[in-house]
């Protein structure tokens, strides 16, 4: 139940199993009242939910099958890097060495215990190589100016095992292009600069990612007043289109999502909507925590928190796709979202529960059905230019 | 159990983290991480899902009253009668009440809490009020099933001699052994068990005592994943009525290990009715998601009903995070299981089908514009533990409830609880009657979607109801495109112009 309706609720209970006379108002005209008030607290994100399985489709048991979490990174002749859990630690919070320290600890006892989680860092790394037992990936951006021979030189001091590339403009596409020919791990492209253009010539370069940060973009003045659900949508959207008219679909560059996706229903959703990967930043901030505690520097209690917490969010991830009736975390597609918010319908093009089409296909169905009735007059563009209008664009 | 130091210092530095960063962070779901740094288990919650809108106050009921204006009008008469079975079952349950409880079984809710529903159904059974009860997926009681002499014939007189051994223990754990055990076990209102994926029971009894049977698929709390009673709320007790190891938790299968489709729905379905001799209705129970294919798969099995329960539906233990993001609302669901149900009877002659929901429906008004939208019947779970006292901290995971519902047994009062429920009862049922009398209804089962309207767009389009304003779903899309014809070319002019 809605968090501020539910002492409403409790009231009107009590009032009832007090006196057992009728009352004079319901709970739902008291809820009415204040429900002007409550919308000012809109987050999409709680609007949208998942369909479980059922009698149509069974669900499977985590607790007694096997759920695959999974996910390779890297297309054609790349390295291959596969996360067990399909995170990676990201995100736009500055760390302390402590921090760093027990974030690598932690990550490190999760590869040994076969669950390997990324990591992207920018700036100067003192995890080595050879001590270091999760995939590393350097942040690297071409505001710097820097020639890529220097960039390659910074990956390989740290020994990253892949890359992020922050994209400008135009001209990034040729250090894409240099580093793509030298350096033979995964390389990931962080697009927030440009999206949603220049998808299609990142992806002729053959980079094995497209990364994604929604809180960037939803800042941004193209984006304005949309939400992370449309930023997904799009991306997923322009992958897609491009894979289409490819034939190698069975190879396709991944979809990391950054930005304020910091719970496991979150992550679900965001898989849903298309991320492959999704950025995550609540490690970082429970290892930043102990900056306010008795032991600030007690890193290796630092570690285990980090390390406790993920064991945890694995467990809730395997749990998501079994009981949509998945084996595989990667199988939840967006046919198993639905909203009970005509803006998070049109922004991430969201069925709506109950009706199971979205806002605009509706309303698209009624539009023919007055053009046949001949209740409205109508040409083609009319109509396209109409349903542009309705949603938003 | 409550929050530890630890747990709480824990929460007070990521939240301090989060502020210093000026990161988002979602603080509804700050305790979530915390409890997950502290022992790396998946965090439970009880309750319903926090779901920002079921729809429940943006309709209306045209022109109707909870409370008559006039001090001497009177509803009494009104028909309230709910029937359930009659489809392929022999027996039927006649009920003067459209709602009932809902399952919340013995280990999820404490003693005090099952005996206090049991003795508040049986005291408005005397008055006259039939209501229905389901145990819920734990199994049931003693005195709920053995409460007359036809049904201790069904279990050996050994058997039968352990089950009252078994109530005698339960009553002295509980210190509730002054209870009158003639009242006790007598039970006056129908019964409804329920056969889970978890299959807590010990012989057909089970089966065979209760009035009707609800096969549970899932439910809306946590759809998908089998029933969960955590650890510590598992007693000696509770384990030995579901014949399970104690202080361990209880996962029950995520589905029926022989239920993976519609035929195999369609075979425990008889085998439940050769066990029963045809004569117990069956209802089949799922959480709102796939809707429509879940009903028509329930309506071409052999049950008598079919149960939905909402995206808010309650649940003493769910894993938290799944609980607050799969399902849909109990509203919209009620379209596609009303529409299964026509598609169906289209090309069949119609019979005693029923459809039942569950799921954020607390009060008269609900249960109407449940009715109003197609239900024939309503579930209430949470409604009846606010009645005894409910705090809604939502800990009913946890061996500790402040109201001593779903923990701390001995700060229950009993009597106090039975009085809570009745006047619910009595004070529900009396606001229905009000609105279906002041609609000028006989029967509370001639509401219809016609007596609602919506006060908002999204409602009137899921619901197909008329706007407060007597505005259509479709007039309102009709002015929309309009409008927007117009401002195009509008847009298209000036730029002409502009050329």
């Amino acid at each position: 139940m809605n968090d501020s309706d539910k002492f409403m609720i409790r009231r009107a209970v009590l009032e009832l199993a007090k006196t057992g006379i009728p009352r004079s108002a319901s709970m739902d005209d008291n809820i009415r009242k204040t429900r002007d008030i409550n919308l000012r607290a809109i987050n999409l994100w709680d609007y949208v939910t998942l369909i479980g399985a059922q009698l149509s489709r069974p669900a499977y048991d985590p607790y007694r099958e096997t759920i695959n979490l999974d996910i390779s990174i890297g297309i054609g002749k790349s390295r291959k890097i596969v996360l067990n859990i399909p995170l990676i630690i990201y995100g736009s919070i500055d760390m302390d060495s402590y921090s760093l320290d027990s974030l690598h600890l932690a990550l490190n006892r999760l590869a040994e215990q076969g669950q390997v989680v990324g990591i992207i860092l920018e700036g100067e790394i003192n995890t080595k190589k050879d001590k270091r037992k999760y995939p590393l990936f350097k942040k690297i951006s071409s505001i710097s100016e820097n020639h890529p021979g220097d960039l390659l030189g910074e990956c390989n001091e740290f020994c990253a095992d892949g890359l992020v590339f922050e994209y400008k403009d135009d001209s990034s596409v040729d250090i894409i292009r240099d580093l793509r020919e030298q350096f033979d791990g995964p390389i990931l492209v962080d697009v927030s600069n440009v999206f949603p253009s220049s998808f299609n010539s990142i992806l002729d370069l053959k980079t094995d990612g497209i990364l994604v940060d929604t809180e960037k973009i939803t800042k941004s003045s193209r984006y304005n007043g949309k939400h992370a659900i449309k930023v997904i949508c799009d991306a997923r959207n322009a992958l897609n289109s491009y894979y289409k008219s490819k034939d190698e679909s069975s190879d396709n560059a991944i979809l990391v999502i950054a930005g304020d996706v910091n719970s496991t229903g979150k992550i679900a959703k965001v898989a849903a909507l298309g991320a492959d990967i999704i950025g995550y930043s609540t490690s970082i901030l429970i290892a930043n925590s102990y900056i306010y505690s008795e032991k600030p520097y007690d890193v290796i209690s630092i570690a285990e928190s980090v390390y406790r917490h993920m064991i945890g969010t694995k467990e809730e991830l395997r749990g998501i796709p079994a009981a949509l009736g998945y084996s595989d975390f990667h199988n939840i597609s967006p046919s198993d979202l639905r909203t009970s918010s005509i803006d998070a319908s049109l922004q991430g093009n969201i069925p709506l529960e109950g009706i199971d089409k979205t806002y605009l296909d509706t309303i698209g169905e009624l539009i023919d059905e007055f053009l046949s009735n001949k209740e409205l007059n109508m040409t083609y563009s009319e109509v396209r230019d109409v349903l542009k209008s309705i949603g938003g664009e | 159990m409550p929050y530890s130091k630890d747990v709480l210092d824990l929460k007070r530095h990521i939240l301090k983290a989060a502020e210093t960063s000026r990161s988002y962070f979602d603080l509804n779901k700050l305790i979530v991480d915390v409890r997950k740094v502290n022992d790396s288990e998946v965090p439970y919650s009880g309750l319903g899902a926090r779901s920002p809108n079921d729809y429940f106050p943006s309709i209306k009921i045209i022109g109707s009253e909870i409370k008559p204006k006039e001090n001497d009008v009177s509803y009494n008469d009104i028909d309230t009668t709910f029937i359930l079975g009659g489809r392929y079952s022999s027996n039927v349950i006649s009920t003067n009440v459209p709602f009932f409880v809902s399952g919340m079984s013995y280990g999820s809710l404490k003693l005090p809490a099952k005996i206090a529903l049991h003795l508040a159904l049986n005291k408005l059974a005397k008055e006259g009020i039939n209501m229905i009860m389901n145990t819920g997926e734990g199994g049931a009681l003693p005195w709920e099933l053995y409460g007359s002499e036809e049904s201790c014939s069904n279990v050996s007189k050994k058997r039968h001699e352990s089950i009252l051994d078994y109530a005698d223990r339960l009553l002295k754990e509980h210190n509730l052994e002054s209870i009158d055990r003639d009242l006790l076990f007598s039970r006056l209102y129908p019964l409804v068990t329920q056969y889970a994926s978890g299959r807590f029971w010990k012989d057909p009894s089970y089966l065979l005592n209760a009035d009707a049977i609800e096969i549970k698929i899932g439910q809306g709390a946590k759809i998908g994943h089998g029933g969960l009673l955590p650890g510590p709320k598992v007693t000696d007790l509770v384990a030995e009525n579901r014949g399970i190891p104690s202080y361990k938790a209880a996962h029950s299968p995520s589905r029926h290990l022989d239920i993976l489709g519609p035929e195999d729905l369609v075979a425990k379905i008889l085998e439940l009715r050769e066990i029963t001799d045809w004569k117990s209705p069956i209802i089949v129970k799922v959480g709102c998601s796939h809707v429509y294919d879940d009903i028509e798969i329930i309506l071409k099995s052999y049950a008598d009903a079919a149960s939905i329960d909402g995206f808010v539906g309650g649940t003493g233990a769910a894993p938290w995070e799944l609980r607050d993001i799969i399902g849909i609302n109990t509203v919209p669901s009620l379209i596609p299981s009303r529409k299964a149900i026509e598609d169906y009877y289209s090309i069949t002659a119609k019979d005693e089908f029923k459809l039942i929901v569950h799921g954020s429906v607390w009060d008269s008004e609900r249960i109407a514009k449940c009715i109003a939208l197609g239900a024939n019947g309503v579930g209430i779970g949470t409604g009846f533990l606010l009645s005894m006292g409910c705090t809604l901290v939502q800990d009913c995971y946890t061996n500790v409830c402040p109201a001593g519902l779903t923990g701390s047994y001995e700060k229950l009062d009993i009597e106090q609880s039975v009085t809570g429920i009745v006047n619910y009862v009595k004070g529900t049922l009396s606001e229905l009657k009000n609105i279906a009398g002041s609609l000028g209804r006989k029967s509370i089962n001639d509401l219809r979607k016609d007596d609602l309207v919506a006060t908002d767009e999204l409602s009137s389009m899921l619901c197909g109801l008329m706007l407060e304003d007597g505005v259509t779903f479709k007039d309102l899309v009709k002015e929309k495109v309009k409008k927007a014809i117009d401002s195009r070319n509008r847009r298209i002019n000036e730029r002409l112009e502009n050329k």
